[in-house]
């Protein structure tokens, strides 16, 4: 086959697996939004990151106020909603609510004891005299009273210990908060340490998770509306250049103006609707539009449980992983192969060179 | 006979009638077909979370995963202490709520629960359903050796070592009125000096302790190492328990001695060859099963040598402990007449337990339906079936219970010092004969408590004492 005769028919192949990925792409955007992915995404991460306690973050009434609303929580008839990512600052701020009640207190005291010392050691001021005190006077049966017990033990050893030579009244605020939060709070300090590994690693499985949902759309769209490979492959080996050309014009107008907008979200189900359209029409003149009333009992009449069913669905496979290739790839060599089109001059009319 | 109104809190409709019958709670509890990484797991839980430092007067190196009893118990002093063993606690049903009256009549100083403290799946639920929501106001540290259930979880068992072994979850432990003090591991060492050292085992999700060596299919598909850390750990600390002069009582939830007959899947031979080899194991307490065996030392001695090759100078008493909450085992077996290790007590005993089980569950129970999966799910389902009426399914019928009692006072001759004694419910409505019929009695709160007659009475006049 001359390279004239393959360059169109790959354009066309090329565009319609681009007009594919770009369907693909706007169903993904709307299954994201309704099924809140990131935030099950950052979830999972997170569980893995510091285990089953991240559980306690989502529990109603936990950190609702740095919680989004579900996408059909009109009301919100319950401290409940979705955890987006967060930075490190405000993990650490909700992992210190899960805290014990007196742990909670001690952390507030001797936070507000390092603001007021600014960075010099001074005597404990009254809070702390006061969170002693209190802590002392917890009685035995009491709610908390063994973790009170626990918080005082430890100031007391290490307000002891930290005390300056010369001057048994100060206090380093920093250093016993810091002791703390280690002793009491040793998610505070494994969130520090690794947060930036966290991140990397909440961000690999969101693209990850993306992926298995282009892919899987794209394998549900392939199977449902019979797009199989080898069958676009042969639909656009019949499409004439100039036809497959207009339609990869078009998807690429498509794309560049989707990617003006920041997600596809930002239309409305009108637009929405439209784009959808726009795309399965210049799908069509590659010779693989599809027709939304899919009828299953055609392809089990044409296919059969047989062979040829397996084969099917292998093709539908391949089709699924192409497209999971993503609408910026084929973009891409949608714009290659437009070029390598002109390149090779006014070939649409003109007979194939032999190459050299 | 009337007697009187157990008041209960509301569990129908989160753990009561009906639990069984999801079947998402079957799956959760039969996770047997999921390959058994324990020995690798256990060891990443221990890396990612700061356990807390050795506190002072208990054995400041970190490997050796001790702790004093008087550091548990905020004392100044060693001195006499009761405990109360419990194993296989249940899913936060009757049965479960139904031993607390006895506990808390028993006024014990802390509480250990030997595996499966929650059910099905040991996920963060049901650690609220079957172990915060019922020990609830007991005021009691309590530690845990891990069971099958508790591994059986989303993260294998993390839940488990977050709970127990770390400070991350104290606000639920204060929010449920009970002491967190924090184990050294999953797997620990409680020293109540002089003269006693419980040892608790982690057994994981299967009993494979020494790795899948054996069994060509099962090395295909999958292979764990084996625990050397754990074993290593173990007979360490049996060598001080020997070198100090202690008596040793090893904790661990999966028996390989159960229903009379060795169970050859337990992979647990190194365990069991050291505390052979040592003589200052006095007594191993297993849990698992949910029923109370009781094995003579001969018997158990016996054990060791035939299955295990290892011939114990001084073996220990063996006992089975596993039915303080969970739904019943049939105790009705015979295999003693052919393997020769015959249990010398249990409860229910075999003819209690007839009367007691249902049709479907003695059928089951006798093996001419399927084991393994088959036999699981039938038991589940005809322990369903109940009179219109009642109130609850046989397995949450809150009698036939049994736990373990052991006191310890250093003041004592030796030889006396230590005394480990079952303690049997037959039925709690039972153990308010002193109060006049239809008195209100809070299961939960103990009150009124039950009659200081009827507690002696649960007691077996045949303790193990060391």
């Amino acid at each position: 086959m001359s390279e004239t005769a393959i360059l169109p028919t790959l354009l066309a192949f090329a565009t319609t697996v681009f007009g594919l990925s770009l369907f693909v792409q706007v169903l993904q955007e709307v299954y994201k939004y309704l099924s809140s992915s990131k935030s099950i995404a950052y979830v999972k991460a997170l569980v893995d990151f510091i285990g089953p306690h991240a559980g306690e973050l989502l529990k109603p009434g936990s950190i609702s106020d740095l919680q989004l609303r579900g996408p059909f929580q009109f009301l919100r008839r319950r401290p409940t909603g979705h955890l987006q990512p967060m930075d490190q600052p405000q993990l650490v701020a909700a992992l210190e609510r899960t805290a014990a009640p007196w742990v909670r207190r001690t952390v507030d005291a001797l936070r507000l004891e390092v603001d007021l010392q600014r960075g010099a050691a001074r005597p404990p001021s009254p809070a702390v005299r006061e969170l002693l005190g209190q802590l002392a006077s917890v009685e035995p049966g009491a709610p908390g009273f063994s973790t009170a017990k626990e918080v005082e033990r430890f100031l007391s050893t290490w307000l002891n210990g930290l005390a300056s030579p010369g001057d048994p009244e100060s206090l380093d605020a920093e250093g016993v908060l810091l002791a703390v939060k280690r002793r009491f709070l040793p998610l505070v300090t494994q969130v520090n340490t690794h947060f930036g590994q966290f991140t990397k690693n909440f961000e690999l499985a969101y693209r990850r998770r993306n992926l298995r949902q282009t892919f899987f759309l794209g394998l549900g769209l392939a199977v449902f509306f019979q797009l199989p490979v080898n069958t676009l492959f042969e639909s656009a080996a019949k499409v004439p250049l100039d036809q497959a050309i207009a339609a990869a014009e078009q998807l690429q107008a498509i794309h560049a103006a989707g990617a003006a907008r920041d997600t596809t979200l930002e239309r409305t189900p009108q637009e929405l609707r439209d784009l959808l359209a726009s795309i399965n029409t210049e799908l069509a003149r590659t010779g693989s539009g599809f027709d939304l009333a899919f009828n299953f009992r055609e392809v089990h009449a044409r296919l059969g449980f047989n062979i040829a069913l397996v084969e099917y669905l292998f093709w539908c496979l391949v089709t699924a992983l192409l497209i999971s290739f993503g609408a910026p790839f084929w973009n891409d060599l949608t714009g290659a192969l437009l070029r390598l089109n002109r390149g090779a001059g006014p070939a649409r009319s003109t007979p194939p060179e032999e190459p050299t | 006979m009337p007697g009187p109104i157990l008041q209960w809190p509301r569990l129908v409709g989160q753990r009561g009638l009906g639990y069984w019958l999801r079947p998402g709670n079957w799956v959760a509890s039969r996770r047997i077909l999921r390959s058994d990484r324990s020995n690798e797991w256990r060891y990443q839980f221990q890396r990612e979370a700061t356990e807390p430092a050795p506190p002072p007067g208990c054995d400041p190196n970190p490997d050796a995963r001790s702790r004093t009893v008087r550091w548990l118990l905020d004392r100044t002093a060693d001195g006499p202490f009761r405990c109360v063993i419990l194993g296989d606690t249940g899913e936060g049903d009757y049965s479960q709520y139904g031993t607390l009256p006895v506990i808390r009549a028993l006024q014990p100083d802390f509480l250990i629960i030997n595996g499966d403290v929650a059910y099905p799946a040991g996920t963060q639920d049901d650690y609220e359903h079957g172990f915060f929501r019922p020990y609830a106001g007991l005021g009691l540290p309590i530690w845990a050796t891990p069971g099958n259930h508790d591994y059986y979880s989303e993260h294998r068992g993390r839940e488990f070592h977050q709970i127990f072994c770390t400070e991350l979850q104290r606000s639920r432990w204060d929010a449920a009125g009970l002491v967190l003090k924090p184990q050294p591991s999953t797997f620990w060492e409680l020293r109540a000096s002089p003269g006693l050292i419980l040892l608790g085992v982690d057994t994981g999700h299967s009993a494979d302790l020494e790795g899948n060596r054996t069994g060509a299919a099962r090395r295909l598909v999958d292979h764990q190492p084996p625990d050397d850390r754990q074993h290593g750990w173990l007979e360490d600390r049996l060598r001080n328990a020997q070198a100090e002069g202690a008596a040793a009582i090893v904790l661990f939830h999966i028996p390989a001695l159960v229903r009379e007959h060795h169970v050859s899947k337990t992979r647990l031979l190194t365990l069991h060859r050291h505390i052979a080899r040592y003589s200052c194991v006095r007594l191993v307490l297993t849990a698992h099963e949910h029923s109370f065996q009781r094995y003579a030392a001969a018997t158990f001695g016996r054990y060791l040598a035939q299955e295990h090759a290892v011939t114990p100078a001084a073996p220990p008493d063996y006992l089975v402990a596993g039915a303080a909450g969970a739904g019943l085992s049939s105790t009705d077996f015979t295999d003693g007449q052919k393997t020769g290790y015959v249990t010398v007590e249990r409860y229910p005993d075999a003819a209690d337990w007839k009367d007691w089980a249902s049709a479907g569950q003695k059928l089951v129970a006798s093996r001419m339906v399927g084991r393994g999966w088959l036999q699981t799910v039938l038991r589940k389902a005809f322990s369903l079936i109940k009179p219109l009426g009642a109130q609850s399914s046989d397995a949450d019928r809150p009698d036939r219970l049994s736990f373990l009692v052991l006191d310890h006072d250093p003041g004592q001759p030796a030889g006396q010092q230590t005394t480990v004694q079952p303690c049997f419910i037959d039925d709690l409505s039972a153990m308010y004969g002193h109060l006049p019929p239809g008195t209100p009695v809070n299961v939960q709160a103990g009150t009124p408590a039950v009659d200081p007659t009827a507690l002696r009475h649960c007691l077996r006049p045949q303790p193990i004492q060391f």
